[in-house]
Order: structure tokens, then sequence, then C-alpha cells
């Protein structure tokens, strides 16, 4: 949790740091042009938070099911009649409280650098937090499918985050990267998650302006969510197998 | 100082039979640096580069952050190793029958980090090098600068691992000095952002960290910036850096095998 404070902050600092103290403010054109014009400082804070959210909610959900494995527990549970999904749903209720709280760490941070959060307790910004949460989650599951498959936790997780953090837009807009980069960004939620959520905190949009953006979410969502239930299913049978036998 | 050569030759014997070639080795020093290299370039594109600072295009950028990175990445790893490394050597309990060797501790700890470095950065140093040389930062009249510059590289690292080993003597689980020590060495360091352009009371904290001199004599060397306080301050703000941590390895593995004397039993985990 405290890494991930710090990581987070990190995002903001760098950037502030480059922005008054290097560059003093000196955007180019192309910024202004990608950004509609946005304030540099709450365009970082904006994605820095987001990714909190996101790289909180993976793991999380992620590493539930691998950590009951290393722990020992996971025969326990796989011979408890619960449905699975409901499992998944109490690990998502437990941990947003303490995403929410590294989210609000990252974010009164930004507000101390200067970043212009004024929409953030609006039913909108709100709205698009449970939804980018929600995407994050079904991520997740395949994640966690993942994890399980090749019994590794610390590669997978810090390259997907690594990964994420260079081509999702979280520091910089999307448009900066090559061709290939940003096509490629597209299948991960956070990419259409973190352009929805500063289009409603800096632009104020509605979010039926934003049609497009919440129809590439709720699509990946579905598609990861299908992936990893299909693969649960397929490995739980294996699961039972290797633990057992 | 025979001696204290075998033990250093054993201890890097030692970690190359480890852990060389694992592939957490290729991901945690070769592919997420460069992934995150690539990271703070684009977080440079927002910007209108001016010649402020040396900096000036795409090219100079590279080579700024090549510098920096490098440093960066050959102090980085020896803050990891020596966690892992400490954690090793307690769970496998290791490091009892390392306190009843009449071995030089000193040399036990620069031994540890020496070896621990020249096999974790090599893949990430070179490059590096490549980038330098396709910046054209490093050409032919000037190649001989690049094994000073690894030289340099080598021993402050190595001094600066030395000393971390010998914290982590104290500690079980000093993983909070990863999280901590991360950010602002990356930050005050100038890996990223050139110190110059600090306000007074960032410029001083920075003064703190060997890796700040390092890489600002580096990149005084390959002409890419000048230092505002002149290569010869810098090379004795190093040298005073390197000693004050001599210092504190030599107090802190003094310290930390007496208090383990003191109030440790056998096993220390």
């Amino acid at each position: 949790m405290v890494s991930r404070i710090v990581t987070g902050v990190t995002q903001i600092i760098f950037p502030y740091f480059m922005y008054h103290y290097y560059i003093h403010g000196n955007l180019n054109s192309e910024f202004h042009e990608y950004a509609n014009g946005a304030d540099y400082m709450t365009y970082v804070v904006l994605g820095s938070a987001l990714n909190v959210l996101a790289v909180s909610t993976l793991m999380n959900i992620g590493r539930a099911l691998i950590t009951e494995l290393r722990e020992g527990t996971l025969e326990t549970l796989l011979m408890t009649p619960m449905p699975r999904y409901a499992y998944f749903c109490g690990c998502l209720l437990e941990q947003t409280a303490r995403a929410l709280l590294e989210f609000g760490a990252v974010t009164a941070v930004g507000a101390l650098v200067g970043a212009d959060l004024g929409y953030l307790f609006s039913v909108r910004a709100a709205a698009v937090i449970l939804l980018a949460v929600f995407s994050f989650f079904c991520m997740g599951i395949a994640l966690s499918s993942l994890m399980l498959y090749t019994r590794d936790t610390y590669l997978t997780q810090n390259t997907l985050f690594i990964t994420m953090n260079l081509v999702c837009g979280i520091m910089y807009p999307l448009q900066y990267l090559p061709a290939g980069l940003q096509y490629a960004a597209q299948i991960f939620p956070l990419t259409p998650a973190v352009s929805l959520f500063r289009n409603v905190m800096i632009e104020n949009q509605s979010l039926s302006v934003n049609q497009l953006l919440i129809w590439q979410i709720v699509l990946l969502s579905g598609v990861y969510l299908l992936i990893g239930t299909v693969w649960y299913k397929k490995m739980e049978l294996k699961l039972v197998e290797s633990i057992f036998g | 100082m025979k001696k204290f050569l075998i033990v250093m030759k054993a201890e890097i014997t030692k970690q190359q039979q480890h852990d060389y070639h694992s592939a957490y080795v290729y991901f945690s020093l070769l592919i997420w640096p460069i992934l995150g290299f690539f990271e703070v370039y684009y977080a440079y594109k927002p910007f209108e580069l001016t010649d402020y600072m040396g900096i000036e295009d795409g090219k100079t950028l590279l080579a700024f952050l090549g510098t920096g990175f490098m440093a960066y990445t050959c102090f980085w790893s020896m803050v990891q190793n020596a966690w892992s490394m400490a954690n090793q050597e307690r769970r496998g309990g290791t490091l009892e029958i390392a306190s009843l060797t009449p071995a030089s501790r000193l040399a036990m700890s620069y031994g540890r980090a020496l070896g621990a470095l020249i096999q974790e950065v090599w893949m990430f140093v070179c490059f590096c090098g490549f980038l330098l040389m396709y910046t054209k930062t490093i050409r032919w009249d000037n190649l001989f600068l690049l094994p000073a510059v690894l030289l340099l590289l080598i021993i402050s690292s190595t001094v600066w691992g030395g000393m971390l080993n010998a914290v982590f003597l104290f500690s079980r689980d000093a993983s909070i000095v990863m999280d901590v020590f991360d950010m602002p060495m990356t930050l005050f360091s100038g890996t990223r952002v050139p110190v110059d352009s600090f306000p007074c009371w960032a410029r001083i904290v920075s003064m703190v960290f060997p890796l700040t001199y390092c890489i600002n004599i580096i990149r005084f060397a390959l002409h890419i910036q000048k230092s505002s306080r002149g290569w010869q301050a810098e090379i004795l703000g190093l040298l005073i850096c390197l000693g004050v941590m001599t210092a504190v390895t030599v107090f802190l593995i003094g310290r930390a095998e007496r208090h383990n004397r003191e109030t440790g039993e056998l096993q220390f985990y």
C-alpha cells in the first residue's frame, strides 16, 4: 500500500519538477491540441490517480487465488460449494475501500501541487470511477487465471504495470506514441477509462457525449470477463487434480 | 590485501552461482528499465525543448536520459541486491556461518556488491552504450571515455552497495528502504530532470546522494551538460561521499556484529 502511494505520488512529483523548475511551463502546441487545452498538472494528476486505482484493483483481484494457493487454502476453497463470482465480488468489495484510500492520497497530493479537481465530487465522476473499477475487475479476473497458469506473480504483474504506464497515456497524451503502440494500447481498459475520466473531470462533459469510450470500456470488460471465466473453469479441473493428486 | 581480494573473489563466485541467468534478472534489469526509460522519454514530449541546460532536441534528450539511467540502474541494482541477499542469507542460515569466519567483513560486503553489479547491469549498460553511440555522444574520437565512465560507475556503486549491505545486516525486512530510497534518489540525483534547474533546497538534498556527482561527472565528460559547480567540485564531492560511505560501512558492520553477539541467538532468523 505504501509502495503504491509512493508510486502514484512519484508520477505526480516528477512531472511537477519537470514542468515547474525545468521547463517553466513551456508546453508545445501539440500538447494543447491533443489534450484540448487542459492544464498540464491536472492532466497528469488525473491520469496518475486512475492508474493507482487500476494497479491496486488488478493486484488484489489478480493475486487473490494464487495467494490462496500459496498459503494452502485453495483446496478448502475449491471444496466449498460457493459460487466463484461471489468470491471475486467479495475480494472486490474488500479491496475497493483500500484502493479508494490510495486514490484519495494521490489526488490530495495532486491538489497540493496545483491540479484543478473541482468536478471530483460529482455524480458523473463517481459513475466513471465505478465503471473504471468494474473494467479493472474484469481484467483482474483474466489476470488471476494467467497468474495461476504461470504460477508467478512478480514478473507478470510488474511487466503488465510497466507496460500500462508506458502505453496507456497516463503521463502524456497517447498521440505522442508510435501508431502501432497507440492501437495496442486500446486493449487495456485503462486507456479509454483515463480519457473518459479526463473528459468528465476537466471539461465537465456529459456521459452521453462520450458514448464511444463507454462502449469500448464495456466491450473490453466483457471480453476480459469471458476470457477469465472460461480459462478459470478449465483450470479448476486441472487444479483439483494437481493439488489433490 | 591478498586475503581481502580472495574473500572478494569468493563472494563474486558465490553470487554468480546463485542467480546468474535467471528470468528474474532479465526482466527486472533489462526489460523493465528499458520500458521505464521510454516512459520518461515520452513524458518529455509535451514540453517545448529549448537549449536550456543543454537539452535541445530529441537526440540530446536521449543522451541525457541514457547517461542518467545508466548510472541510476547501477546504483539501483545495488539496493535491490542488498535486499535480496540479506534475505537469502538469513533464511539460508549462511549469515551466521559467515560471521564465524575470520574473513574481512568489508571484503565480503564489497564482493557481494561487485559480483551482483557486474552480472546484473551489463545488459542495460550495453543498451545505454548503443544509445550514446546512436546519439553520437560517444564517437570514435572519444571512445576511450566509455571505459573510464564505466570504471567510475563500478567503483562508486560498489562502495554504495557495500554500505547498503551493511545497513541490511540490521534488519530482517527492510523492503521499506526500497520504497523510500527509490523515488528521492531518482528525483534528486538528476536522473531524469537536470539538477541545476532545481530550487536551492532541492539542490542541497541532492548533494547527499553520491549518484548526483557520478551523473554530473559523466555528463560533463561526454559534453552533455556543464555542471554549475565545475568538475573539480564534483570530483571532490564524489570523493568525500565515497569516504563517508566507507566509514559508515566499517562502523555499521562492527556495530551490527557486536549487536548480534550481545542480543542475538545462534540463529538470526
